[in-house]
C-alpha cells in the first residue's frame, strides 16, 4: 500500500494548501505536492510536538497556531521551489499559467528572493548603525566646538582639520590641478614639483580610434574619429632587478637607462617610472605606444578597444615574480601618484579609466582575458589616487563574454579579481535579455571584435601607421607579462 | 477503451486495476490511454486438434499437462463457442482460493498486457480495502501481485481502489472526496482529504453478486443476466419481467448496503478532519455503469443520514477504466 501520512489536519491547512495547488494543474503533479507536503508538515508537527510536550499547554496558545502556520507555509512553498521547473522561461510562463491567487504568488515571490531580501536587510542594518555611529559622532564633534567656544579649548583636532586649515591660507590651491612649470632641454617641471625627464622621448604615431557603446558594443555610434587621451593604464616593466642597495647605485642607474633606451627602441610606453621614482616620458603623449595589444575597456559611456589608441601607458621598472606580487619602491609610489595628477589634471582623464594592463587584456584567438597580467592583482590604485578597479565587472568578461584559462588562475594564486565573477553573471543575464545562448552571444561578440579590429586597421592604414602592426607588436614586446 | 491482446508498448510508468472481472492498464490520465483483459479463462482437455484450432484462431492459451487453458478477452468467445462458463482467478476482489490454476492465470494476463519494464519504473496496482471477510486474503493477494509485478521488472506500488478513483475523478476538488468503486467482485469506498486517505473499507457485494442471485431466483444463466444487465437494464425505468425486477432488488440491495456502510463507517470514524464544504462523491466500476444507477443512488443517499454534506453525486467520465487512470497518476506522482 502506498504510504499516506494519516494527519490531523485543519480547515486552515486545507485552505493554505488548496491556495497554492492551483500552481500544479497536472493530476500527477499536484498529487505530489499534497503528499509531499503534507508528509513533511505532519513529520515537523511531531517534532514540535516532542519537544513541547513538557509544555503541552502552549499548543492551545495562538503562537503555536502561528508557529504551525509558518510551518506549514514553509513547507509548501520548498515543495513549490522543487517542482517549479528551472529555467527562467519556463518558470515564468509556469507561473504565469497558474490561476493562483496574489497573496500566494507573493509570498512564493518573497522565498524565492530570500537571500536578497536577507543581504537587503543586513545592509538597512549595517547602515542604520553606521547612521547611528556618525550622528554619535557629529554630535561629540559639535559637542567639543560648543565646549571649546565656551571655554577657549580646543575639542581636539585632525589631520584632516589641519589640512583644510592650511588650504585655507592658500587662496586659489586645488591639489588637482597641475601644470607645467617651465620645459628644459631635458625635463619639464610641473606644479606638484615633478620633473618629467625627456632625454629618450620620442614619436610613435598619431591617435586615432572609434569609440563604442557602452551598453551593446554591437552597436556603430555615429561619431567622428577621436584622437584624444582618455585614460591611464598601468603596467609593469619584467625587466630583471637588482638588489636595491646603496652599493649597487651604479647597476641600477645603468639598467634603468638601458631598460628607458629599450623601451624608446620599440616605442613601448608613454611613461616609465624608474626605481628611484623618476619620471620618464618615452613616446609623447599624443602618440600611441605599444603597450596595450588586444585590450577593451568601458567606462559610463563608451567601450574601447585596442587602448594604445586612447590610454596612455605608465610602466613602473618592476617585475612579477613566480608565485608572488609585483611590488614598488616608495619613491616610485609618490611619483606614481605625482604623474597620475598631472596626466589627470592635463587630459582631464576620469577615475573610472584609470586601470591596469592585466584587467584589460586579452588574446584574440580564444578570447581569454589575462593574456598579459601585469597588476592583475596587487595594484595600489588608492596610492595613485584614483579608485580600486579590482571590484568592476570587466569589459572584456561582461560584453564580450571572453573566458579564462587555469594558467592564469593559477598565476593569480588561486582565483580572479573580484569584478570577474559579476562580470560572468552580466554577460548570461545579457545573454537571456537577447534570447540567446551564452555560447551563441559569445561567438557573436568574438565576431564583433573582429570587425572593430578591422576598422581600427583600416582607420590606421587611412592614417600612417597600422594597428594591427602595432597590437602584434605590443603583444609581442609585452610576452612575458 | 482498448480491447487488446497486445502487451502496451514501451514498459513507462503504468497504472494497472486488478479487477474480479477485468485487469485494465493505464498509460495515461486519459480514458483512451488505457486497455484491458477479462480477468477470466477457460480450460479444455488437450487433444492435438484443438490445439491446432486454437493456434488457427490466433487465440492466446496455455497448455499446463493434459489441459489447454484459453485467457483473457479470448475466453469468451471460447466459452460461448463450448458453451461453457469462465472460470475466474479472483473472486470477491481477491484471488480465488478455490481456483488452483488462479494465480498462473492471473500472471499469464497481466503478461499480456503488462509489458516487462525497463529501467525498475513505478507501476501502482489497485486493491480492495478492508472489508467483511477479505482482511486475510487481502495480504495474501497484494503481496501475489507485487511478486508478479515485481518480476516483470517494475517498482510495484499497491492504491486502495477507492482512492484511485479520487485521483482520477477529483483533481479539481483537490482530491478531496468520496470515490467509490463498485467492481465486479465487491464496492471499495474510500474518503479522501486532499489525497490522504482518512478511511476506506470494502463491501463484499459486486456485479457477480447481483449476477448470481438474480440467476438463482429467476432460474436463469449467470452469463444471460450479465448480457441483460450489460445490454438492456435501465435502474430508471420500472422493471419488465422478473429477471429486470429481480435486477432493480438485488441492485437497490447493493447500494442499500454501500449507504449504510457508508454512513456508519463516516458516523463510527475518529480521526476525520472539519470540513467547511460539502464534498463530491463518484461512483465508478462495471456496475455503475446501467442507466440509472446514479440516480438511485442518490436517492438513497438523500434518503440516508450522511454526518458530511455531500456536494454532489456524479458518474466517473469512464467508470471502466478509472481506477487504472488513478492509480496510473498515483505512479507519475510516485517518479
Amino acid at each position: 500500500m502506498m504510504k499516506q501520512p494519516a494527519v490531523d489536519l485543519t480547515l486552515i491547512y486545507t485552505r493554505i494548501l488548496e491556495r497554492y495547488a492551483a500552481f500544479f494543474p497536472r493530476p500527477e503533479a499536484r498529487l505530489r505536492f499534497f503528499n509531499s507536503t503534507i508528509a513533511k508538515q505532519v513529520s515537523r508537527q511531531r517534532k514540535a510536538e516532542q519537544v513541547l510536550k513538557r509544555i503541552a499547554f502552549i499548543e492551545k496558545t495562538p503562537l503555536y497556531r502561528w508557529v504551525m502556520e509558518s510551518m506549514m507555509h514553509r513547507a509548501i512553498i520548498e515543495e513549490l521551489s522543487k517542482l517549479v521547473p528551472h529555467s527562467r522561461t519556463e518558470r515564468k510562463e509556469f507561473l504565469r499559467g497558474a490561476k493562483v491567487s496574489l497573496g500566494a504568488r507573493f509570498l512564493f515571490w518573497m522565498y524565492r528572493l530570500r537571500y536578497p531580501l536577507y543581504g537587503v536587510g543586513i545592509g538597512a542594518v549595517a547602515l542604520l548603525l553606521i547612521g547611528l555611529y556618525s550622528l554619535t559622532m557629529w554630535s561629540g564633534q559639535r559637542l567639543n566646538q560648543y565646549l571649546a567656544a565656551k571655554y577657549g579649548r580646543g575639542g581636539g583636532g585632525s589631520a584632516g582639520m589641519l589640512a583644510t586649515k592650511v588650504a585655507q591660507y592658500l587662496p586659489g590651491y586645488d591639489p588637482n590641478k597641475v601644470w607645467m612649470v617651465k620645459k628644459e632641454s631635458d625635463f619639464e617641471l610641473f606644479s606638484n614639483g615633478v620633473r618629467v625627464l625627456t632625454e629618450f622621448e620620442t614619436d610613435n604615431h598619431p591617435r586615432n580610434y572609434y569609440l563604442y557603446s557602452k551598453d551593446d558594443p554591437l552597436k556603430n555610434l555615429d561619431l567622428p574619429v577621436q584622437h584624444q587621451i582618455v585614460g591611464i593604464l598601468y603596467h609593469t616593466t619584467e625587466g630583471e632587478l637588482v638588489d636595491f642597495q646603496p652599493g649597487n647605485n651604479d647597476d641600477l642607474q645603468r639598467r634603468s637607462h638601458g631598460l628607458m633606451a629599450y623601451v624608446k627602441k620599440e616605442k613601448s610606453y608613454n611613461y616609465v617610472i624608474d626605481r628611484f621614482g623618476q619620471i620618464y616620458r618615452i613616446v609623447r603623449d599624443d602618440q600611441a605606444g605599444f603597450h596595450a595589444g588586444h585590450s577593451i575597456w568601458s567606462d559610463n559611456k563608451y567601450t574601447y578597444v585596442s587602448l594604445n589608441e586612447s590610454f596612455l601607458g605608465v610602466a613602473f621598472e618592476t617585475n612579477t615574480p613566480e608565485n608572488a606580487v609585483a611590488q614598488l619602491t616608495e619613491a616610485q609610489i609618490v611619483a606614481g601618484r605625482q604623474l597620475t595628477a598631472i596626466l589627470r589634471s592635463r587630459y582631464n582623464i576620469e577615475d573610472a579609466n584609470c586601470t591596469t594592463h592585466g584587467l584589460v587584456s586579452i588574446s584574440q584567438g580564444n578570447m581569454l582575458i589575462g593574456y598579459h597580467h601585469d597588476w592583475a592583482h596587487n595594484f595600489q590604485f588608492e596610492a595613485m589616487g584614483v579608485s580600486d578597479k579590482y571590484p568592476i565587472p570587466p569589459a572584456t568578461v561582461a560584453k564580450y563574454g571572453c573566458g579564462w584559462g587555469d594558467e592564469i588562475v593559477t598565476k593569480m594564486g588561486g582565483s580572479l579579481w573580484a569584478g570577474v565573477s559579476v562580470a560572468e553573471a552580466e554577460f548570461k543575464q545579457r545573454a537571456e535579455q537577447a534570447r540567446l545562448k551564452p555560447d551563441e552571444l559569445r561567438r557573436r561578440m568574438k565576431e564583433r571584435y573582429s570587425e572593430q579590429l578591422d576598422m581600427m586597421r583600416k582607420l590606421r592604414e587611412s592614417g600612417s601607421n597600422d594597428t594591427d602592426q602595432a597590437i602584434n607588436k605590443a603583444d609581442s614586446t609585452d610576452s612575458n607579462r | 477503451m482498448e480491447e487488446n491482446n497486445q502487451a502496451t508498448e514501451g514498459g513507462g510508468i503504468l497504472g494497472l486495476d486488478v479487477g474480479t472481472s477485468r485487469i485494465v492498464v493505464a498509460t495515461g490520465p486519459e480514458p483512451h490511454q488505457a486497455q484491458s483483459q477479462l480477468n477470466a479463462f477457460v480450460s479444455v482437455p488437450y487433444s492435438k486438434m484443438t490445439e491446432t484450432i486454437l493456434q488457427q484462431n490466433k487465440m492466446v492459451f496455455h497448455r499446463n499437462g493434459k489441459d489447454l487453458f484459453v485467457y483473457g478477452n479470448e475466453s469468451e468467445r471460447f466459452a460461448s463457442f463450448f458453451n461453457t462458463e469462465p472460470r475466474r482467478p479472483m473472486s470477491h476482489g481477491v484471488l480465488n482460493a478455490q481456483e488452483l490454476m488462479g494465480q498462473q492465470m492471473i500472471q499469464a494476463i497481466i503478461e499480456q498486457i503488462v509489458p516487462k519494464a525497463r529501467n525498475r519504473e513505478v507501476l501502482c496496482y489497485s486493491i480492495p480495502g478492508k472489508g467483511e471477510g477479505a482482511d486475510s486474503n487481502l495480504v495474501y493477494h497484494e503481496a501475489v501481485l507485487k511478486n508478479i509485478l515485481t518480476g516483470l521488472g517494475y517498482n510495484a506500488k499497491a492504491v486502495n481502489e477507492g482512492l484511485a478513483v479520487v485521483f482520477a475523478e477529483l483533481q479539481a476538488e483537490n482530491f478531496t472526496g468520496i470515490g467509490i468503486s463498485c467492481g465486479g467482485g465487491m464496492c471499495n469506498v474510500c474518503v479522501s482529504f486532499l489525497s490522504v486517505p482518512m478511511l476506506s473499507f470494502s463491501v463484499p457485494k459486486g456485479g457477480d453478486y447481483i449476477d448470481a442471485s438474480v440467476a438463482a431466483v429467476a432460474n436463469e444463466s449467470g452469463t444471460r443476466i450479465r448480457l441483460i444487465k450489460e445490454e438492456e437494464l435501465d435502474l430508471s425505468r420500472q422493471p419488465k419481467d422478473k429477471v429486470h425486477s429481480a435486477l432493480h432488488i438485488y441492485y437497490e440491495d447493493l447500494i442499500h448496503t454501500l449507504i449504510t456502510g457508508l454512513s456508519e463507517a463516516l458516523a463510527s470514524a475518529s480521526n476525520l478532519p472539519k470540513l467547511d464544504r460539502p464534498i463530491p462523491i463518484v461512483l465508478s466500476g462495471g456496475t455503475a455503469k446501467p442507466r440509472g444507477f446514479m440516480q438511485k443512488f442518490e436517492a438513497a443517499a438523500k434518503a440516508g443520514d450522511f454526518p458530511v454534506q455531500i456536494s454532489e453525486i456524479r458518474l466517473a467520465k469512464d467508470p471502466l477504466t478509472a481506477t487504472a487512470r488513478g492509480c496510473y497518476i498515483a505512479a507519475m506522482s510516485e517518479s
